[in-house]
């Protein structure tokens, strides 16, 4: 015990007692830190406070005279933090979750299975004064490592990878303040066959030919249609979820309430048409989406269907990414083993930030309501009593593993049966990181952030070019507006000189990374619209509906 | 209110919020491009017999149901078809009904409307040529034969009436027996068919009624009906084109509004209705001359006295600043804070209304959603 703290002692850069806590500060904000109980009781006459409420520890003489005061150490604790007063000024963003992540994997290197717990929060200190608070994490390592001077070394030594924080967020992290979260999960729930994307590529076509397809035969026509296609996907190098064709539709069936879920289709009076956002992509797929063989996917294909499943899947989506972000390499039974629980962590995370919340604990701009708890509650308890769990989970799992494939975000070793992350899953999940810190807290609904950052995280996942944009905002604008100008002919509709916002500015935001290298956000071009200065259009937004439509002024 | 007259130089608050149902105060002003189509379209169908569909677009409070109830009033269909030197058309304004039977509840509108003692006075000269016209439309001798007994005056016409509202029953539904009338109304298709023969009557030869025009209010509702009522509602539509192949004008209003999941309200209109569609006619927010074109107009027509200034009792930069600060929203929001700001005015005796007066009640008058 001795010996560690020693060690602790001369490898920080400073440590000290702070209320039944000794903890050892190193250099990038970082702690390790020990709780423990004292001999004699802090309500006792003889406690001495004065003490314990702060005092530096500098020789290995004050560990022993704390020794001898000491009963037992009650838990060991790494913790980073970031003074949230700081934001304002920095010059760039820093990752607390992403911190805490690189830490985490440094403990599973050493021994798996070696952590209690962690998370984040913010400590807004003593309640009497105005602070500005500090976001932290915590890793709670488990008791057998403690007084492990192998593992104390381990832990010490100097982080090689700190992430950065693309340049894009720091403006967001200067603002300090959250990004609207509403606060609903996204969760699609799937059939085991969904696993490859390339057949919602293939549904592009099949709706090119059939615009509107009755609810009662439709699953039948897309069998029909996606027959030709059967040698394509034995080529490809992700050969898994074909569609045979069946008496009644039942194989493609799974594909089509997939497509529905992820708004690629609109049912309206039992009749299938286009989605609102899939016509987008209908209108793009000839410049963008060929390739040698149409279960591959284009770069075009991946921001599209990448962005769809971050916004209705946000929650399993993440929650596998992050399983192979920690482990790296994993097999599928050990996914399995894991996930329900890792689920049921992530909801209870969810329940407290917003208990607290709701508690008044936070400031005021984090708005939440008795609903959000009782939804994350529906979830938990349907999650904790999931029978034959493997079953349902092998439903849950299989189509994201291949998603995640598809994506390239994962590889697949069969020789050792296991799943690997790619750089690109890694870069994906830090940006997921980087959202949770923007806000202080883990975000439960991604959309807002897919609104504001999909090009940009994108660009930064895939492309490593990253391109930086013109600082020329006119250039930029004028080149916008001709997109949207474009639209009006593209997603005509009804109603004479009008264009549904959200086909025109996702129309926008994709021709300008793709042809111009520009990265935009949807919010942006929107924003954009909404300026007085503005005066091509008349753009009307409509909060709830959360699209709106655009005129041409005349 | 007193001297409201004298010193506003107005008959009266000319800023109406929600369109007027008193007919004399019913007036158009400025958008000469709209009431110009309007005209047109209505003049055609007076005109020549082909039957049209037209779709009215625009935001809320843009005008559309001003639209309707202004080319409803006789005096302006009177105008427009003595132009044409044709009869005056027939017209009627009812919303889209949201209930559960909504082809009952347009035939029931349009039924509440038809004044049968007029009717027969006006058509009864031409009678005999109407029943020989009858018995050449469709082969459903129950619909011909309830068509000939609204226009023949020896059937009571209040028993008619009753009878048209599905209210008669077994026992006095005897006393039609002779006429041929043996049966109650009464699923869709006697209501469409029903209204289609008698649409069809009324513009006989283009002789007492030139056409029909039937204008269709809040039809975006569409989007809230249930699925059957969706197809009930569409598969009217097409019958009573179908139906009512001459004569027929049918004016549909929709809001220009973005929904959930779809881009706008097309998809609750099926092809085969769409088809049918011969112009589309939009509303759109007001620009600052076209604004300002209408309020000269409109405070012309409510205009007590005279004055050099158009806007009196309002200055012209009071005007151009409230334009410039509401950007661009509806008629209905102008309407709204130049009514605000009369009343406002009125109240504490402030006239000519100036940037000053404005300024004071700007954070009343102007209200920002979101």
């Amino acid at each position: 015990m001795r010996e560690i703290l020693e060690y602790y002692l001369n490898a920080c850069q400073q440590a000290m007692i702070h209320e039944n806590e000794l903890s050892f500060e190193f250099s990038d904000h970082y702690l390790i830190a020990f709780s423990f109980d004292t001999k004699v009781d802090s309500d006792d006459e003889n406690f001495d406070n004065e003490y314990y409420s702060y005092n530096t520890i500098s020789s290995l003489s004050d560990v022993d005279k704390l020794l001898g005061q000491v009963n037992q150490f009650t838990s060991l604790t790494i913790k980073g933090y970031e003074y949230l007063g700081w934001r304002e000024d920095l010059t760039e963003g820093k990752s607390i979750t992403n911190e805490m992540y690189s830490f985490v994997k440094k403990v599973n290197s050493f021994q798996k299975g070696a952590i209690l717990n962690y998370y984040t929060h913010v400590n807004f200190g003593d309640a009497m004064c105005d602070d500005a608070g500090s976001y932290l994490f915590h890793i709670e390592i488990e008791k057998h490592l403690w007084w492990n001077i192998e593992f104390s070394r381990h832990i010490v030594k100097k982080n090689s990878n700190t992430s950065r924080v693309p340049e894009f967020y720091t403006i967001f992290f200067r603002k300090n303040q959250p990004i609207k979260d509403d606060k609903s999960i996204p969760i699609l729930s799937t059939n085991t066959k969904v696993r490859r994307l390339g057949y919602f590529k293939i549904l592009s076509l099949f709706l090119d030919e059939n615009k509107q397809i009755p609810a009662n035969s439709i699953n039948k026509r897309f069998e029909t249609f996606s027959a030709k296609y059967k040698g394509l996907l034995k080529e490809n190098e992700f050969n898994k979820g074909l569609i045979s064709e069946t008496k009644n539709g039942i194989s493609a069936k799974p594909y089509i309430e997939a497509a529905t879920d992820i708004e690629l289709l609109n049912k309206i009076n039992n009749i299938f048409y286009v989605g609102k956002s899939f016509k987008v992509y209908q209108s793009l797929k000839h410049e963008y989406s060929n390739s040698s063989n149409i279960f591959e996917l284009t770069t075009f294909d991946k921001i599209y269907f990448l962005e769809r499943i971050l916004k209705n899947d946000y929650f399993y989506f993440s929650n596998l990414l992050e399983l192979f972000f920690v482990e790296e390499k994993i097999a599928y039974s050990e996914i399995v083993s894991l996930f329900q629980n890792k689920l049921i962590k992530c909801l209870g995370i969810y329940k407290k930030q917003n208990q607290y919340a709701l508690e008044g604990y936070k400031s005021p701009d984090y708005h939440t309501d008795r609903k959000v708890l009782n939804n994350i509650d529906t979830i938990l308890n349907r999650i904790k009593k999931w029978e034959k769990a493997d079953v349902y989970l092998e439903h849950l799992i299989m189509p994201r593993l291949n998603w995640m494939l598809d994506f390239g975000i994962i590889t697949y070793d069969s020789f050792n049966n296991e799943y690997s992350i790619t750089e690109v899953g890694l870069k994906l999940f830090k940006h997921f990181c980087i959202w949770d810190d923007i806000n202080t807290e883990k975000i439960i609904s991604s959309n807002m952030f897919l609104k504001r950052f999909m090009v940009h995280l994108f660009d930064d996942c895939y492309d490593n070019e990253n391109i930086a944009n013109s600082d020329d905002i006119k250039l930029i604008l004028e080149k916008a507006y001709k997109y949207i100008e474009d639209s009006f002919k593209l997603f005509e509709t009804l109603a004479p000189n009008r264009v549904t916002a959200s086909q025109a500015a996702n129309y926008t935001k994709y021709k300008l990374y793709f042809d111009d290298h520009i990265k935009v956000g949807y919010d942006f071009i929107l924003n954009k619209l909404s300026e007085k200065e503005q005066d091509k259009f008349i753009f009307k937004y409509q909060e709830q509906y959360q699209d709106g439509y655009i005129q041409i002024k005349k | 209110m007193a001297d409201f007259k004298a010193t506003y130089k107005l008959k009266t608050n000319p800023f109406r919020l929600t369109p007027a149902t008193n007919h004399d105060e019913l007036v158009w002003a400025g958008f000469k491009e709209v009431k110009e189509k309007f005209e047109k379209r209505i003049e055609r169908s007076i005109r020549i017999p082909n039957s049209t569909l037209v779709l009215n677009w625009g935001e809320y409070g843009s005008g559309k149901t001003h639209a309707a109830r202004f080319f409803n009033k006789k005096d302006v269909l009177r105008a427009l078809a003595d132009k044409t030197g044709k009869a005056i058309p027939y017209s009627t304004v009812i919303s889209l009904p949201k209930g559960k039977e909504p082809i009952y509840s347009i035939y029931i509108s349009v039924i509440d409307k038809l004044n049968i003692e007029e009717l027969r006075n006006t058509f009864s000269d031409i009678v005999g040529d109407v029943n020989t016209y009858i018995d050449s439309i469709g082969s459903n001798l129950h619909i011909q034969s309830v068509l000939k007994a609204v226009f023949n005056s020896d059937i009571q016409h209040l028993d008619i009436k009753k009878y048209l509202y599905g209210n008669m029953n077994a026992t006095e539904l005897k006393s039609l027996n002779a006429a041929g009338i043996l049966r109650s109304l009464k699923d869709d298709t006697d209501y469409s068919s029903i209204l289609a023969g008698l649409f069809s009557c009324l513009t006989y030869e283009k002789q007492k009624y030139s056409c029909v025009i039937l204008w269709i209010d809040e039809f975006e509702d569409i989007a809230v009906l249930n699925n059957a009522n969706i197809d009930k509602t569409n598969n009217f539509i097409r019958e009573i084109l179908d139906n009512v192949p001459n004569n027929f004008l049918l004016f549909l209003n929709l809001t220009q509004s973005a929904l959930i999941s779809v881009e706008d309200l097309g998809q609750y209109v099926y092809e085969s209705v769409k088809s049918r569609i011969k112009e589309r006619i939009s509303f759109d927010l007001p620009n600052p001359e076209v604004f300002k074109e209408y309020l000269r107009e409109l405070i012309g027509l409510f205009r007590e006295g005279t004055d050099d200034n158009h806007y009196f009792p309002f200055e012209e930069n009071v005007i151009d600043k409230l334009i410039q600060e509401l950007g661009n929203v509806s008629l209905r929001q102008f309407n709204e804070s130049l009514s605000l700001l009369l009343e406002l005015s009125d109240m504490d005796e402030k006239c000519p209304i100036n940037t000053e007066v404005f300024d004071s009640y700007k954070q009343e008058i102007i209200w920002h959603k979101d």
